[in-house]
């Protein structure tokens, strides 16, 4: 059995992202793989806040490998990625850890497959059932080019049920068809598996994405 | 909707304080600042319109906070409100201004009303904004009087803009009143009606947990009071749906609860929040559920209030609600200010950092004035490039206000 850490963003995220972890994770073999958060940090594009992150990890002593799963906004992945992971791999931690930039948030995911969620039957954490997404909502267009997906997800839920995170994440991380995000070519998403496989690949020390030298 | 309210010399208020809402959503307002920086009297300029709008109101107002003499800031003789509100394509603006009359009085020394078509709003406030800056005796030192009278000087050239200009020179017993209550109209469209309907429903919350415990008389007001004490009636009459909404809020704070009910009393009511565990579900009433809890289930109300007030405003939402749980807040707050304007006191970094920066005002006192502004382009610089959050930045420095205003 293997034992991984996650770092996220939100509380909403706290919930659902172990949930996308496990089941991707089964994907590729790795039934075992036992993702559990280690923190909620929304400040890891400083790099006092990622080497603290990375000391964390070390003193647990128990890790196989580590996850830093951030949004990334308005920023640039292909920028932003290499640069936190030279901050990582400056650490020379003993296990892999992956930095994944979500462009631009965990709700472009939902985007990207929004017509597989639409009219699906939603609970929040604790087991209230909760208003589905409009059976008829469609997302057409790049679902990265969109500053503010939880917006654009806001339009497909009644005016009074909004979609609030903390409730919403992990009902709609469930009901992901994952075929379809694989089909939908959405970059990040794209990273986060190779991100995993780099993880679950890698014995030693190593970081994900490959830093410049 | 209310788009700002301009403020001069109310309290510690400086003579140019604006708590100004964005055109576009989320409508959101959130003050920051030192304790003593002027807070609560920003939010409490609110309460006082609210109240002196109520039949005979405006002398119970002024009587509440001690008089005249004490609601006027040190050294000042006037205090002024201008508030705004936009209708569709009309902007209305009303103003008041208040002072001493004779030795321990007050009156209205001037009230205007003004409606003209929202485009002219942005040259009105230039001309305004000119006359703080200007030279002698045309500079005005207040900018709520500077805007009443850049739009006294378009009602010139267009008549019909004014509603309402009533001075000091009004009959006695109209002295303590508002002329714009008694100009409300059976036409609820009228914009003396709409502006007062606007005031009566100016929410201003704030809330003691003690005060939550207590079974509560029963109450047909129907909008939560201040300090929510009756806050089981509108939880008693609230619709399935929102309770349902209400509940998940909660919910993401307090796993175990399973159902938040209200049950008669006598002529009183009591709330009743029900934990589930392995061996069933247990009942607590309101006297014995925790602080927290019982703030944040009366602000998810408040929230969740349909029709809602014309503002919702909360001072520090975050007392008592344990740290991790802001997001709840947060998921609360943001959708209600995509169309009701939302106005929040903090000093909680973790609540900032879930807040878009746009909608934070730093509030500072300086000389014995209360000012509040934007954040300074260098510290906004520091948060858009990812050198603090705005959590950190409140721990690390005093949050500066931008200069420009």
């Amino acid at each position: 059995m293997g034992r991984f850490y996650v770092v996220v963003e939100g509380q909403g995220e706290e919930l659902a992202v172990p949930n996308l972890l496990h089941r991707l994770s089964a994907d590729m073999g790795r039934e075992d793989a036992m993702w559990m958060v280690v923190g909620r940090r929304n400040a890891m594009k400083q790099r006092s806040a990622v080497e603290a992150q990375c000391e964390d990890l070390r003193r647990r002593g128990d890790c196989d490998g580590a996850l830093l799963l951030q949004d990334d906004e308005d920023g640039c992945p292909r920028v932003d990625g290499p640069r936190i992971a030279a901050w990582v791999a400056e650490q020379r931690l003993p296990f892999p850890v992956a930095i994944t930039l979500l462009y631009r948030e965990y709700e472009t995911l939902f985007l990207a497959c929004l017509s597989t969620l639409a009219g699906k039957a939603l609970t929040d954490p604790y087991g209230r059932q909760l208003h589905p997404i409009d059976p008829a909502a469609r997302f057409d267009g790049d679902p990265q080019r969109h500053r503010d997906a939880k917006g654009v997800l806001n339009q497909f839920f009644p005016a009074k049920h909004p979609y609030r995170p903390t409730t919403h994440q992990l009902a709609l991380t469930r009901a992901l068809d994952l075929e379809a995000l694989r089909a939908s070519a959405l970059p990040c998403f794209g990273t986060l598996e190779r991100a995993l496989r780099f993880v679950f690949a890698t014995r030693d020390g190593g970081v994900y994405p490959p830093t410049e030298r | 909707m209310i788009r700002a309210l301009h403020i001069a010399n109310f309290r510690s208020l400086g003579g140019d304080v604006s708590v100004d809402f964005s055109a576009r959503a989320p409508h959101l307002v959130v003050l920051a600042g030192a304790n003593g920086a002027g807070k609560s009297n920003t939010l409490d300029a609110f309460r006082f319109l609210r109240n002196a709008a109520a039949p005979r109101g405006l002398t119970a107002a002024v009587q509440q906070r001690g008089g005249m003499q004490a609601l006027l800031r040190h050294g000042t003789s006037r205090a002024h409100f201008v508030v705004e509100a936009v209708f569709g394509e009309d902007w209305i603006v009303w103003g008041l201004e208040l002072g001493p009359w004779g030795v321990d009085d007050f009156a209205v020394w001037d009230e205007a009303l003004f409606t003209n078509p929202v485009e002219v709003r942005d040259e009105i406030h230039e001309r305004a904004r000119q006359s703080l800056h200007a030279e002698g005796d045309e500079r005005v030192l207040e900018f709520p009087k500077a805007l009443v009278q850049a739009l006294a000087g378009r009602a010139q050239h267009e008549a019909h803009t004014l509603r309402l200009r009533v001075g000091p020179d009004v009959a006695e017993s109209r002295r303590h009143e508002l002329s714009v209550t008694a100009l409300r109209r059976a036409d609820p469209s009228s914009p003396e009606s709409r502006l007062c309907a606007l005031l009566d429903s100016l929410a201003v919350y704030s809330l003691a947990p003690d005060m939550l415990r207590s079974p509560q008389l029963r109450s047909a007001e129907p909008l939560l009071t201040d300090h929510a004490d009756n806050w089981m009636s509108v939880l008693l009459r609230m619709p399935p749906d929102d309770r349902a909404e209400l509940l998940a809020g909660l919910g993401a704070l307090v796993p175990d609860l399973v159902e938040l009910r209200v049950e008669p009393a006598g002529d009183h009511l009591v709330a009743i929040f029900e934990h589930g565990d392995v061996q069933g579900a247990y009942p607590v009433p309101a006297n014995r559920e925790s602080d927290g809890t019982l703030r944040t289930a009366v602000m998810l109300t408040a929230l969740l209030q349909d029709p809602p007030p014309s503002l919702i405003a909360i001072e520090e939402p975050e007392l008592a609600v344990h740290v991790r749980a802001m997001s709840v807040l947060r998921d609360y707050i943001l959708p209600r200010a995509m169309t009701t304007p939302v106005l929040l006191s903090t000093h909680s970094g973790d609540l900032l950092d879930l807040l878009p920066v746009d909608s934070v005002r730093v509030v500072d006192r300086a000389g014995g004035q209360t000012s509040v502004r934007g954040l300074s382009a260098r510290q906004r610089g520091l948060v858009d490039d990812g050198v603090f959050t705005l959590g950190q930045l409140l721990l690390a420095q005093p949050l500066e206000g931008d200069a420009r205003g």
